[in-house]
């Protein structure tokens, strides 16, 4: 990565005008942007605008956008809510080291195919917050394929939300050759699978077969993961076969549904 | 640009470019126990502590760490003297290409958790790749360390 | 046999552990001069290819652009970068550059500048246009292909090896003993089947790396991260059309080989640069050079037959191979014989073997020296082939394997009729605890006939396997090592040695060697290694040769300087030699008239005897007669997900005959390495190209090697052994722990699902559909 101009704006709003006047580049850890060949004209650090907390506010968890994911990952506030599931989704990252570096905004803004996190708070009905922007559905910023450029601020989550993360990988540093996650919430459930290799799918049709009943059988959780094996794509490449990955995906959508329904 | 950081409790002040990562920067500046395996942050010899967390300097730009402290296996004499005793009579230094980076991360990790298991252990320094030894010799002298640490 | 010891078969500390650990410059990188020039290699992005032209006026404009080197500016010579004996058996058919080049990674033209930076942008403003040829990909379709990847008439073999590049064979061998197919046909039970190995990467952490530079005198200075600076001396000689004398080669510490740094790879382009501008260079590779333009280990195609009685003894073997070099062929015929010579003996009471095949190329990365060096395919053919053998008989695989295995006091023919690239060496095995090993790894996994099966939970099922190993100690007749002692003043000994210490800790049991047959403390002994101007000739680091070749020379070195402390005694003391004794740091009559110190001695004879002062020095060399093999029993347990194909590797257990291990804590390392590293070949690792040669696995993203958490238990243990041939009893131990993993799972695979998968690596997708198709 070649940057030619480096800032570190002191506010939001002057990080947004720089956004938006100049074009500036926001960097989260900026782990992946660094293998990236390309030329920054104005690259933003973000690492002074108070942007790394995790914090419950009522129903919601309120997660700053230069959190790491060492952060989301020994956050006391997580376990309390959520349980082992971020340690779970984040933990075979490379390593401690890297999880020190990569920002849940780059995550979250980088829309990764292979992203762990992504599936998870896709599958969590997480709403992103962008400075000055409004606060969106994450679905529809994942989905989002419109070039303008937002500054994310924070991620919402909602506590009475039940999640289960799952992954298959050739090996254990490895990225996932397919991931997924189910989650039991306030609107029912939610099935998301990711590394297809392409970003993060919700299944709804998945979704809709276990219906607004938290305690899903065997057998329906089976069903579902048929289900999302049939409506999502999936594609080929050296982690593993389309093919392969559409039948593990039944497996691992219903290991996940299983885990929230015990 | 101009960073000014310190570096093994020293503050130093570096000549770099934007894009430069903190591993180029302190290898530059003569700190050459700051190894280079994959250009990637897949292998963990480039790990420096970042004020009190191991990170992948390969992985992080040196811009990010103006005005931080960075710590290298050199600024930690006396905790690696300790630690190094327990994996050189475990025979697991091997090459050693990964044992500054490595070392580094278990003295953090010996601060960071309270009596890890096996398990915790393992997933703690499993960034830190070793092609030699089989990690096997690493976690005997690792679990020694920390029991006489903890004795 | 069962010695007692005062410094071997002890856990002395690595002798540069700590320094390494604490982070002191030590690698090649660390130490080359700052005012270096970076030099880096523009190299083939096609897989076949001529070079039509080359520009580089635009780069040459580029302030702090030295120079530019192709083609065009070097003498057209054919060596082997092979770190090997003389004459080499691998074939000359390398050019430091060429018009054309052979597989994506190719060299095409060097660049020096004063920085990274600006070396980096030069290679982007050289202008090279190629005419792309088609690319002979598929090893299977390479012999007598229309493509022809060698056409050039200058290279050659250096003995008859079967090198027909016309078409596209490096090398061939055939051999048989008895008659095969009377003896199979006769047999009550057969077994035949095709098992594929793919490409594995070395991934030692720290990348190949040279520095060169002109001393003093003129002489080229070449520092290098290599496992054998006496061949790469001549290598470079060869290359490069200079005589040996200008030329030094310095290894300093290096980060791990595994075979990768058997070659010279990087050496020819930092030189080239400093003999071209006056000026020190510098070469790293980056990982994805390392990945792509380095060698990987061979690919190989393994057909295997067995025949056995209905008992369960086997009548013949027949192993049929045919192994990928890739571009080049480099240990092309060698690594392709040590497939049958290291694996076949095992089961050396057949009536008849077979063992035959070709090396052919391609135009994908050469493949080169790895860890194990064909006895990893071989075993995983072969001991695949004998669990399929024992399903068949409904026999214990344990008990089929006790029934036919090699013992002490035998041999096999195979040892005089094959060696490397030559004819073996007739070999009696004077030690072997294989029938221990077996014993106690069945205990150690609990290994009960029958039942070797187990479902934790649905879709979770638990088995075993198992898969003995055979490797050697060097290569009898060609390896050859030396070592050099000097009596210093205050009673230490300098011992210089040209083997070459990987990161083993070879420096130190050499160390540990020599005080022993001194009678002294490893601490008394100073260790300088690998420096071809100043440490006696040593073939290097590779074959399993350090402990065994290296360790006999530092032995007969320590003997004979033991005679020449006597022998200067007997003229302090004034009586004949025969009535001195050296003893615990002590010299003296045996009569106890007469006794002077080690520490005494030394001031005396450097600095008190006036025109009788002189240097005690005495030097020993060694090549061996034989290669004793070191034996390995492997057993593991696996857990394999009936649902998802993962296979969890829960314990791997080994036991091992190494001899007389001379530090056991750095031997036990060297098999849970070995181990990790096949494991890592069994389960995943790959090396893998798109659909034009270029490679996918080009980085450590792409190309994982195991960490710390994809296995639960590594098990190894050594057996109690005595080889009368090596050094206070040893045999080596550095290879052979890779060579199991792949068999002894894919037989627990089996175990556990009734499927057996007889191409590697089994990726849990391939598993899965292992599983599916064995269920259908």
């Amino acid at each position: 990565m070649e940057i030619i101009n480096y800032t570190r704006p002191a506010s939001l709003d002057e990080a947004y005008t720089l956004l938006k006047e100049r074009q500036a580049y926001p960097l989260g850890g900026g782990t992946w942007s660094r293998l990236n060949s390309r030329k920054i004209d104005t690259a933003m650090d973000l690492t002074r605008l108070d942007l790394r907390f995790i914090r419950r506010i009522d129903t919601a968890i309120e997660i700053g956008a230069m959190s790491t994911a060492r952060d989301l990952e020994t956050s006391p506030e997580l376990k309390e809510v959520f349980g082992g599931l971020f340690p779970r989704t984040l933990g075979n990252i490379v390593g401690v080291q890297m999880r020190n570096i990569v920002t849940v905004g780059g995550t979250v803004a980088g829309r990764y195919g292979f992203s762990d996190l992504n599936t998870t708070l896709l599958a969590m009905a997480a709403r992103v917050v962008l400075y000055r922007d409004g606060t969106v559905d994450f679905e529809d910023f994942l989905n989002n394929r419109s070039s303008e450029p937002v500054l994310v601020e924070k991620i919402l989550l909602d506590t009475g939300t039940n999640a289960a993360f799952q992954s298959v990988r050739n090996s254990a540093g490895d990225f996932a050759a397919l991931n997924a996650a189910a989650a039991f919430g306030p609107k029912g459930w939610r099935i998301a699978v990711g590394a297809r290799p392409g970003r993060a799918r919700l299944a709804a049709t998945a979704g809709g077969v276990l219906g607004a009943d938290k305690a899903a059988d065997p057998k329906r959780a089976e069903q579902a993961g048929s289900a999302a094996a049939e409506e999502l794509s999936f594609g080929s490449d050296i982690r593993g076969e389309a093919e392969y990955r559409r039948e593990i995906c039944r497996v691992l959508v219903k290991r996940a549904v299983m885990e929230v329904a015990e | 640009m101009k960073i000014t950081l310190e570096i093994n409790s020293e503050e130093k002040s570096l000549d770099i470019k934007p894009g430069e990562i903190l591993a180029d920067s302190l290898r530059a500046a003569g700190y050459t126990e700051v190894k280079k395996g994959c250009d990637t942050g897949s292998c963990g010899v480039c790990s420096v502590l970042l004020d009190e967390s191991p990170i992948l300097s390969c992985s992080f730009l040196a811009a990010m760490a103006d005005g931080r402290k960075v710590t290298t296996i050199k600024g930690l004499r006396e905790e690696v003297e300790e630690f190094s005793e327990y994996l050189v009579n475990e025979g697991a230094d091997q090459c050693g290409f990964c044992a500054p980076g490595f070392a580094l991360t278990v003295l953090a990790m010996k601060k960071e958790l309270n009596a890890p298991s096996e398990e915790e252990i393992k997933h703690y320094l499993a960034g830190n790749l070793c092609r030699c030894s089989g990690y096997e010799g690493q976690l005997r002298a690792i679990k020694k360390y920390l029991e006489a640490g903890y004795a | 046999m069962h010695k007692e010891f005062q410094e071997v078969k002890k856990d002395r500390q690595k002798i540069d552990g700590k320094g390494l650990v604490q982070g002191r410059p030590a690698y090649t990188d660390d130490l080359a001069p700052g005012d270096a020039l970076i030099v880096k290699l523009i190299r083939s992005p096609h897989a076949h290819a001529r070079i039509v032209s080359i520009d580089a006026s635009e780069a040459l404009k580029l302030p702090g652009v030295e120079c530019v080197i192709s083609h065009k500016d070097v003498k057209r010579i054919p060596y082997t970068r092979a770190g090997q004996g003389h004459p080499e058996p691998s074939p000359h058919d390398k050019f430091i550059f060429d018009e054309y080049v052979r597989y994506v990674g190719d060299e095409v033209v060097a660049v020096a500048a004063v920085d990274e930076e600006t070396a980096r942008k030069a290679t982007e403003l050289i202008k090279v246009e190629y005419e792309v040829l088609e690319a002979v990909l598929d090893f299977e379709k390479a012999a007598d292909n229309e493509t022809i990847i060698h056409p050039e008439p200058e290279i050659h073999d250096m003995f008859p090896t079967g090198f027909e590049p016309k078409r596209n064979i490096a090398a061939a061998y055939a051999m048989e003993i008895g008659d095969v197919e009377e003896e199979l046909r006769e047999s009550e039970v057969q077994v035949a089947s095709s098992y594929y190995t793919q490409a594995q990467a070395h991934v030692a952490l720290e990348p190949h790396a040279a520095f060169t530079y002109l001393d003093l005198h003129g002489r080229l200075n070449v520092v290098t991260s290599t496992q054998n600076p006496f061949h790469t001396r001549r290598l470079m000689g060869q290359a490069l059309d200079m005589p040996l004398r200008k030329i030094r080669v310095q290894k300093p510490r290096i980060g791990g080989g595994f075979g990768g740094k058997q070659h010279v790879h990087v050496e020819p382009y930092a030189a080239l640069i400093t003999l071209k501008t006056g000026k020190p260079a510098k070469v790293v590779m980056s990982r994805r050079e390392v990945f792509e333009a380095s060698f990987t280990s061979h690919q190989m195609r393994l057909d295997v037959r067995i025949g056995a009685t209905g008992e369960g003894k086997i009548n013949a073997i027949d192993m049929h191979v045919l192994s990928n070099t890739g571009a080049y062929g480099e240990h092309a015929l060698t690594v392709f014989m040590v497939s049958g010579s290291k694996s076949l003996p095992l089961y050396n009471k057949v009536k008849a073997v077979k063992f035959g095949g070709k090396i052919v190329y391609t135009n994908k990365i050469p493949a080169g020296a790895y860890r194990g060096y064909g006895a990893v395919q071989g075993n995983f053919a072969l001991e695949s082939a004998m669990d399929e053998l024992a399903h068949k008989l409904g026999m214990d695989p344990v008990e089929l394997r006790e029934k036919n295995m090699i013992a002490e006091g035998e041999t096999s023919e195979i040892f005089r009729i094959m060696g490397e690239g030559t004819e073996g060496v007739e070999m009696i095995v004077e030690s072997c605890k294989l029938d221990y090993c077996v014993k106690r790894g069945r205990e150690l996994i609990n290994w009960k006939p029958g039942q070797l099966v187990q479902e934790t939970a649905p879709g979770k099922v638990r088995a075993k396997g198992v898969a003995l190993a055979m490797q050697g100690s060097g290569i009898p007749l060609i390896d050859m090592g030396s070592a050099y002692l000097e009596l210093q003043d205050d009673g230490f000994f300098k011992l210089h040695i040209g083997a070459t210490d990987l990161g083993t800790g070879s420096d130190t049991i050499l160390a540990q060697i020599a005080a022993e047959e001194l009678g002294v403390s490893s601490d008394d002994i100073v260790v300088y290694a690998s420096d071809t101007d100043l440490t006696p000739y040593d073939v290097g680091a590779y074959a399993s040769s350090t402990t065994y070749v290296s360790g006999n020379a530092v032995v007969r070195a320590a003997q004979n300087m033991k005679q020449v402390l006597r022998e200067a005694a007997a003229v302090k003391f004034g009586v004949d030699p025969e009535q001195v004794e050296f003893d615990r740091r002590e010299l003296r009559t045996k009569d106890g008239a007469k006794k002077v110190s080690l520490k005494e001695f030394s001031y005396d004879t450097l600095y008190h005897e006036g025109a009788n002062m002189k240097t005690l020095s005495a030097s020993g060399s060694y090549s061996g007669e034989k290669a004793p093999p070191p034996y390995l029993a492997g057993f593991v347990e696996v857990e394999v997900d009936t649902e998802t194909g993962e296979v969890d590797v829960l314990n791997y257990v080994a036991v091992v005959d190494c001899g007389t291990p001379i530090n056991p804590n750095l031997a036990r390392i060297q098999v849970e390495g070995g181990l990790l590293q096949g494991i890592g070949m069994t389960r995943y690792e790959d090396v893998q190209y798109n659909a034009k040669g270029g490679m996918r696995t080009n980085n450590l993203m792409h190309y994982k090697i195991p960490n710390r958490e994809d296995v639960k238990k590594l098990t190894a243990e050594l057996a109690d052994s005595y080889e009368p041939s090596g050094p206070f009893g040893a045999k080596s131990i550095a290879e052979i722990g890779i060579d199991t993993p792949p068999a002894a799972i894919a037989n627990a695979i089996y175990n556990a699902t009734g499927a057996r998968i007889r191409e590697l690596p089994f990726t849990p997708s391939r598993v899965l559909a292992a599983i599916r198709k064995a269920n259908r």
